[in-house]
């Protein structure tokens, strides 16, 4: 598979995929392209989507280092499957809440107003003292 | 990252491993599996970052005006440089080119003090402004609750910068063994690995960037 593998000058075999400078610029290259990108379209506003914009241009630099500069893409399966597991966890953690979060006002109204009744209290409260929310003062 | 390199530089095989090549791989399966811990790790805080934006997304809006897109940005391209040139110590380490190493192993190790640099500048206009976690937030003119996106500021990008830190550490030491000519195509897990982890600190940084500085 791997075309050019490091050797040593005895003949022991490191095993190891040796890549090419040159996909290395290329690849730094792209990951700034996508930084200036990611900045410019973040100037636009978008409103709700932004966020899934902004994730989908992390998710494309990510898996580029990902694969070229942690060297998954030469690496054993069983390194790629580690990493891949942890981003399996990850989505089922991040999905799971959101659903909690996102469903609560269909059983309970109050729970799932409460977070946004207490920013609009706070920002009323503002509005009336032109000063921000005193956050609780600890009775020491 | 046990240096396995005994009182003579070609001993590097650890006596319980069949061969070099197995001990790598294991080293690195090891250092992968640290990596995954860390992804978890970090995971938890992004999780609090997307439940409290939920909650507050007025705050979360207004607020994160106040991060710097130019300092961030700048920021962002120091991390994706420093990367690069780790990546391409590594490969120095894999042809044995021990001048290469330590050159590109100075130079990451100089670009992660210029990102702690351009991080101690915001801080420390942050801190001058007031504008801190909890009931240390003294700003004025931020509506709804913007106490709780500077926690959520601080808290992601303050064990980002330790992990900087760590990273200079563990960078600073694979530097020094490499001047001594311990690393080359026989022998470069630890160059390999300290590689890994400080990619990884550029893949959160990679998300962090985004979602505090850019999206509204």
């Amino acid at each position: 598979m791997s075309t050019a593998s490091a050797a040593t000058a005895n003949g022991e075999h490191a095993g190891e995929h040796v890549t090419p400078i040159k996909t290395y610029l290329k690849i730094y290259g792209a990951l700034l392209v996508l930084t200036y990108l990611t900045v410019q379209v973040s100037l636009w506003d978008l409103g709700d989507p932004a966020i899934y914009v902004a994730l989908a241009v992390a998710i494309v630099k990510a898996t580029l280092v990902a694969l070229y500069f942690m060297h998954l893409r030469h690496d054993t399966g069983f390194n790629r499957f580690v990493f891949v597991s942890s981003l399996l966890f990850l989505v089922i953690f991040f999905g799971l809440t959101m659903v909690d979060l996102g469903t609560r006002g269909d059983v309970n109204e109050i729970q799932d107003t409460f977070a946004l009744q207490q920013e609009k209290a706070a920002r009323e409260r503002m509005v009336k003292k032109q000063a921000p929310p005193a956050p609780p003062k600890p009775t020491r | 990252m046990i240096n396995a390199a005994g009182p003579e530089h070609t001993a590097h095989l650890e006596h319980h491993f069949a061969s070099a090549d197995q001990q790598r791989g294991a080293a690195k399966l090891g250092m992968w599996i640290f990596l995954a811990t860390e992804i978890l790790f970090f995971g938890g805080l992004f999780m609090a970052y997307g439940a409290l934006r939920y909650f507050y997304p007025g705050t979360f809006r207004a607020a994160h005006e106040y991060l710097s897109i130019p300092l961030g940005g700048l920021n962002t391209a120091i991390l994706i440089t420093s990367s690069l040139t780790m990546a391409l110590a590594v490969r120095a380490a894999q042809i044995s080119d021990r001048k290469q190493l330590v050159r590109f192993l100075a130079v990451t190790l100089l670009l992660a003090g210029a990102f702690l640099v351009v991080k101690y500048i915001e801080y420390s206009h942050k801190f001058h402004l007031g504008l801190l976690p909890g009931r240390y937030y003294t700003a004025k003119g931020i509506p709804g609750m913007p106490h709780v996106f500077f926690g959520v500021y601080f808290v992601m990008t303050g064990l980002h910068g330790v992990h900087v830190i760590a990273g200079m550490i563990v960078i600073a030491w694979v530097l020094i063994r490499g001047r001594q000519g311990r690393y080359s195509a026989a022998y470069y897990t630890p160059v390999e690995n300290v590689g890994l982890y400080w990619h990884l600190v550029d893949l959160v940084w990679i998300f962090l960037f985004p979602l505090l500085y850019l999206v509204r």
